[in-house]
């Protein structure tokens, strides 16, 4: 009986802290930590609602533009204003290409060095993994000039003994199994994933000036003025064109580099098909609707709660269900910790329990997170691509059948094997080649409408703060990249009353509840080997797998523990 | 003579063994040289100090952050973040996409901060909690605070990045639950620059580096520690849409015709005329665009305490303290003018109906 | 006679031979008010439009906020120039300027906190009669100097912005460390909201010197024009003894 303290947990957004009993070289039991706070709730209350998403974005430079859809779709439900449709295009192409670049990075940059040793690529015969780069994948870069010059660039850096990033990896671990040639061509996609993604982002640049934190959000649409005939306005044919572009290049790269990636690497760890499952009940808000935005069953990720991965049955989701405990969270609640709240009826004051830093180990039987534990309906969920893709796959959605079954054919397996950690991996490529095949469909519709004339990206009627109801609530949901958020907000008079953010990560790394429940992170963590204490690589792969982003996860509630009733729900 | 020679074999050398071309190299400096505003004549030495054998030891270090700052640097072309990681630097310590976790990542600061004591560059990014003994932000069971007093009291130059690690940035924002300040004051009296802005400009950020290992030393800093090539002009004086303000073309409301065709955003809440950046000329993705460019007005996100002060971000003026952003200031004063018109006016009626005093009365 | 003593400007009650024509208001002191009142109402309309551009005429005035900037940082120019003037004639003691001295504004003598205090009892009805005075009495002279130091604050705060864009040395020397301070945004607040104080401070002046002026009869409204009034002999008797002892 060993206890093991990973903190801070690296390739992750946010401080994140993992504590985990070893019992008899696995994890026996588990306890995930969030280590900041910032109180974002709290600055917000008096402030002006149409900024509101100015300051929710930054909850985020990750996950960047997902606070400020969901938080301008808050005050939009609040005020009852529909938006143009070029502003819901225009913000569905923020946010699916958010959401493919966020996959990639994910995958190269913050995942995939659980999997491949740098160090090994060094003894790879670069002819070999020129002939397994083609026998993969059309991508044009993959001679064996190509791949022998990324080695000798690795090997200058090794010999260097400036090992850079690199230096505190875990390289000639015995849980690496892929063999040189596969890290050779891994590295090789690291460097150009790395060139890809800040070349694609530029489409941020393109429709919100710049990225991270693109600005061009607005209450009632979007500052992204349309039209054909001036060289000035923010989207004409020639920003078309260069939109074009970068969308080509994000289906080129998931085509042809990111998903036969995950492909060639899936196999040499089949093990871990069945690590990681997790908590079995996943949930999406849904979002992306292209036609019919009443409906959540239509949207590109559809809306539902699937339970102890019974794929025959999808539930709807009842906004009143959620509920936020503190029992385990470093805040107090005016009626007793032990009784969860609504996110419009929450409070929070932060209150720290916890040891004194400097220290060693968190009190893990009381309270041990700056994260709070949102259930829905009295249980723990998991959120993200995974919950999007079974919740889709269930409700028969055809985009995602058809790319589920594709994968799962080509690795020869069943949907159970998606409750795991590599499952998270493929769901997330799966949703990425989704994404950046539907990014064109939109891009094409926003095109079509520029040259038809349709250039409305605003919708005034409610700009003006005189114009609004003495008070009001709102909430606005998104599936961010890494799962369902959700923003709510109260405004009386001109300002904001109350605000609050229930974000992917609090639900999948959230601590215990009142009955002790794990969180998704926690309960995934179970039965994990740990082959080298020293070196938990194992654990780190299916916290990897979460994708998590610690930053959005820690938020506060209204500080006044104020009570609400709950918000009108369509 | 000797020396040269070894100079120009270690540069060979090192060239070699890096991926990049002295010429790819030779056009990163002098773009570099541009946007520190220096001369060409700098050109060999900058190429010289960036292409030196044993790389400078950098560390980056993340507090009460959101990592936008983090993929700011990684959306950087000039220099692209791989020559930035593999090439100049020794890139060691980055929590967002270092290799190893917990007490491999804890091994890496510590043998930094030990045996490159006085060497290394430490970037911050984040704002670094106070209150409450630091709880707000700990990482391997430390606080904030407590790391950024090591980690930034050893290094030869700290590198600020974006609001929060310059000011304390959003959390700092009224009324800051987690006492929130910059590194400015949570560690007084190092060697520092502010790089503001929400994220930082890679772009601006790198010429500091480049700076330092040019000249070791950090580039001019403004009266906010900022660095004057970045920092030195308002936005306004250098935006493209400068010609429609002067020329009393505004966009009035959201999407209308002077929106389209670009029109001045002043009388949508732009705080261009109260900010000092180059974001108009250095712009942002590869010089893709900018906030202005993308139809929404600039929030003065690169000035310091941007949150409280330059907010509202739709109004041209800060709310009047004490009336928060319920009445603006021309309100207020329109309403005390009436206030002051209508009791003129029942003073006056009163005089009026009065008897006239009698003449003269003028002892006191 | 002088014209300041005719029948219809002067109170009936008063036989003609028991008062005087005062030269009270120089020229200096008289150019400086009108100056002022004219620069003031410029820079408001000006500053208006800057603060909120309420004409977008895209064709026929192509530099239209130029222009209004323009004439708005000349006129604030010349507003500096009238501080100035101002301040010099405070400390101008040669010829008959006495009573625009820096000692009949700055309340240091009980006197003039008596005069405040009979002032308000006149305003609020207390008090049947003014507190008449050849110059100013405690409460005109103090809110006097509260307008000049709302000058200096709007000169400063102007001066701080004018420095934000035009970088000379000598402004940025004298100003320059204000925005360290005091946040630009917060400057420009006060720059735009002291204009209202000006123009409430416009509407009491113009009231009450109305009033007074309709009250006393002694022509007080002509003398900001003329620079006569017209004072009883046996005030300008005591007058000269209380300037008399005061030089001694």
């Amino acid at each position: 009986m060993a206890r093991l303290v990973i903190d801070p947990v690296t390739r992750i957004e946010g401080h994140l802290r993992i504590e985990a009993q070893l019992d008899g070289g696995k994890v026996s039991d588990a306890w995930s930590s969030g280590t900041m706070f910032r109180g974002m709730e709290i600055i917000l209350e008096g402030r002006d609602p149409r900024e509101a998403w100015i300051w929710a974005q930054r909850i985020c430079g990750v996950c960047t533009v997902v606070h400020a859809l969901a938080s301008v779709r808050a005050v939009e439900n609040a005020l009852a204003i529909p938006i143009p449709e070029n502003a819901r295009i225009v913000r569905d192409l923020m946010a699916g290409a958010q959401m493919v670049q966020d996959h990639v990075i994910h995958f190269y940059h913050l995942h995939a060095l659980d999997w491949v040793d740098v160090a090994s690529a060094l003894k790879a015969d670069p002819a070999k993994t020129s002939a397994i780069a083609q026998s993969i994948s059309d991508y044009d870069r993959s001679s064996a000039t190509y791949f022998r010059g990324i080695q000798q660039r690795v090997k200058a850096v090794v010999d260097s003994g400036q090992l850079s990033l690199f230096a505190s990896g875990y390289w000639g671990h015995p849980a690496y199994l892929l063999p040189p040639e596969v890290n050779l061509l891994a590295v090789a996609h690291y460097l150009e994933a790395l060139e890809w993604q800040k070349d694609f982002i530029r489409i941020h640049a393109l429709l919100g000036g710049k990225n991270p934190h693109p600005q061009s959000f607005l209450v009632g649409g979007m500052t992204t003025s349309l039209d054909p005939n001036e060289p000035f306005a923010v989207i004409n044919p020639i920003v078309i064109d260069k939109l074009q572009d970068l969308v080509k290049s994000a289906k080129k790269f998931v085509d042809q580099i990111y998903i036969p990636d995950v492909l060639a690497i899936a196999p040499y760890y089949k093990d871990w098909f069945s690590r990681g499952e997790g908590l079995g009940n996943f949930l999406s808000y849904g979002d992306y609707a292209s036609d019919n935005l009443e409906d959540p069953k239509t949207f590109l990720f559809p809306r539902g709660v699937v339970l102890n991965r019974d794929l025959s049955t999808v539930h709807a989701v009842e906004p009143a269900g959620i509920s936020e405990f503190v029992t385990h969270s470093w805040y107090e609640y005016s009626g007793g910790d032990e009784n969860g709240k609504h996110p419009s009826v929450g409070e929070t004051k932060p209150k720290y329990t916890g040891p004194k830093p400097p220290y060693d180990f968190l009190e893990v039987d009381r309270k041990y997170s700056w994260l709070k534990a949102p259930r829905y309906q009295g249980k723990a969920m998991e959120v993200g691509p995974l919950a999007r893709v079974v919740v889709g796959y269930a409700s028969g959605q055809p985009d995602i059948r058809a790319a589920v079954d594709g994968v799962l054919t080509k690795l020869n397996a069943t949907p159970t094997v998606l409750y795991s950690t590599l499952g998270r991996i493929a769901a997330r490529a799966i949703e990425a080649q989704i994404m950046a095949h539907r990014l064109q469909g939109w891009l094409d519709q926003l095109s079509s409408n520029l040259d038809h004339g349709n250039v409305t990206v605003f919708n005034p009627i409610r700009w003006d703060p005189a114009t609004w109801p003495k008070s009001a609530r709102g909430f606005g949901w998104h599936e961010a990249p890494r799962g369902s958020l959700g923003h709510w907000v109260e405004i009386e008079g001109k300002s904001i009353k109350n605000y609050q953010a229930v974000v992917p990560t609090t639900w999948n790394a959230g601590p215990r509840d009142t009955q002790g429940n794990r969180g998704a992170y926690e309960a995934a963590l179970a039965g994990t080997p740990v082959a080298d204490p020293a070196r938990p690589l194992e654990i780190l792969r299916t916290v990897h797998s979460f994708d998590p982003c610690l930053a959005c996860a820690v938020h506060v509630i209204d500080a006044q523990g104020r009570k609400y009733t709950l918000p009108m729900v369509r | 003579m000797l020396a040269v020679e070894t100079e120009q074999a270690s540069l060979a050398g090192a060239l070699g063994r890096r991926g990049i071309t002295r010429r790819q190299l030779v056009k990163f400096c002098s773009l570099m040289l541009t946007t520190l505003a220096l001369p060409d004549k700098y050109l060999a030495a900058t190429v010289a100090a960036v292409s030196k054998a044993k790389k400078q030891v950098l560390v980056w270090m993340q507090f009460q952050d959101c990592a936008g700052c983090s993929e700011s640097m990684l959306r950087s072309s000039h220099p692209e973040i791989a020559d930035i990681v593999l090439d100049l630097f020794s890139w060691e310590y980055h929590e967002l996409i270092m290799a190893g976790s917990g007490a491999a990542a804890n091994a890496v600061l510590d043998r930094v901060v030990t045996q490159e004591k006085g060497n290394y560059i430490a970037v911050v990014e984040g704002g670094i909690p106070t209150a409450d003994g630091g709880v707000y932000c700990t990482i391997g069971g430390r606080s904030a605070l407590d790391i950024a007093k090591t980690v930034c009291g050893n290094a030869a130059a700290t590198i600020a990045v974006g609001a929060c690690a310059a000011d304390g940035g959003f959390m700092r924002a009224h009324p800051n639950p987690t006492g929130a300040v910059g590194l400015e004051e949570a560690v007084p009296g190092i060697r520092l620059i502010n790089m503001n802005g929400c994220a930082h400009n890679p772009v601006n950020t790198a010429a500091v580096l480049v700076h330092y290992l040019t000249f070791r030393d950090l580039p001019a800093v403004d009266q906010h520690n900022r660095p004057l090539f970045a920092y030195g002009r308002v936005i306004h004086d250098q935006c493209e849409r400068r010609a429609h303000y002067d020329a009393g073309r505004f966009v009035t409301e959201w999407g209308d015709e002077g929106h389209r065709k670009g029109y001045c955003l002043y009388k949508m809440g732009c705080k261009g005329p109260a900010a000092t950046f180059n974001c108009p000329t250095a712009q942002w993705n590869d010089h893709t665009s900018w906030p202005i460019r993308a139809g929404h007005g600039c929030i003065a996100c690169a000035s310091p305490r941007f949150w409280d002060h330059m907010s509202p971000f739709y109004d041209r003026l800060p709310s009047v303290p004490g009336f928060g952003v319920e009445v603006t200031a021309g309100e207020l004063g329109l309403g005390l003018v009436g206030a002051v018109v209508a009791g003129v006016t029942v003073h006056g009626l009163i005089t009026m109906i009065r008897p006239a005093p009698p003449y003269p009365e003028t002892k006191v | 006679m002088h014209p300041a003593l005719n029948e219809d400007r002067r109170h009936p009650e008063v036989p003609v031979g028991q008062c005087s024509a005062v030269y009270v208001w120089q020229y200096p002191i008289r150019l400086f008010h009108w100056a002022l009142v004219f620069s003031i109402a410029v820079l408001a309309v000006t500053g208006y439009y800057i603060h909120d551009p309420f004409i977008i005429d895209q064709v026929k005035r192509p530099y239209l906020m130029g222009w209004f900037r323009f004439v708005h940082e000349s006129f604030g120019m010349i507003f500096i120039a009238l501080f100035v003037m101002r301040i010099c004639l405070f400390f101008r003691f040669s010829g008959g300027d006495r009573w625009v001295r820096w000692d009949q504004y700055i309340p240091l003598r009980g006197v003039q906190f008596r005069e405040m205090l009979n002032v308000m009892e006149f305003y609020l009805f207390i008090r049947r009669t003014p507190i008449s005075k050849i110059g100013h009495n405690g409460m005109a002279a103090l809110s006097y100097v509260a307008v000049y130091t709302l000058m200096l604050v709007e000169i400063v705060t102007g001066l701080v912005m004018y420095d934000w864009i035009m970088q000379s040395p000598v402004i940025h020397f004298l100003v320059g460390w204000i925005p360290r301070v005091v946040d630009i945004q917060n400057i420009r607040l006060i720059h735009f909201f002291a204009m209202y104080l000006f123009v409430i401070f416009g509407i009491f002046h113009v009231h009450i010197a109305m009033l007074i002026s309709r009250v006393e009869k002694r022509g007080l409204m002509d003398s900001m024009f003329t620079g006569y009034k017209v004072i009883p002999v046996t005030e300008l008797d005591e007058a000269e003894k209380q300037a008399e002892l005061s030089r001694k």
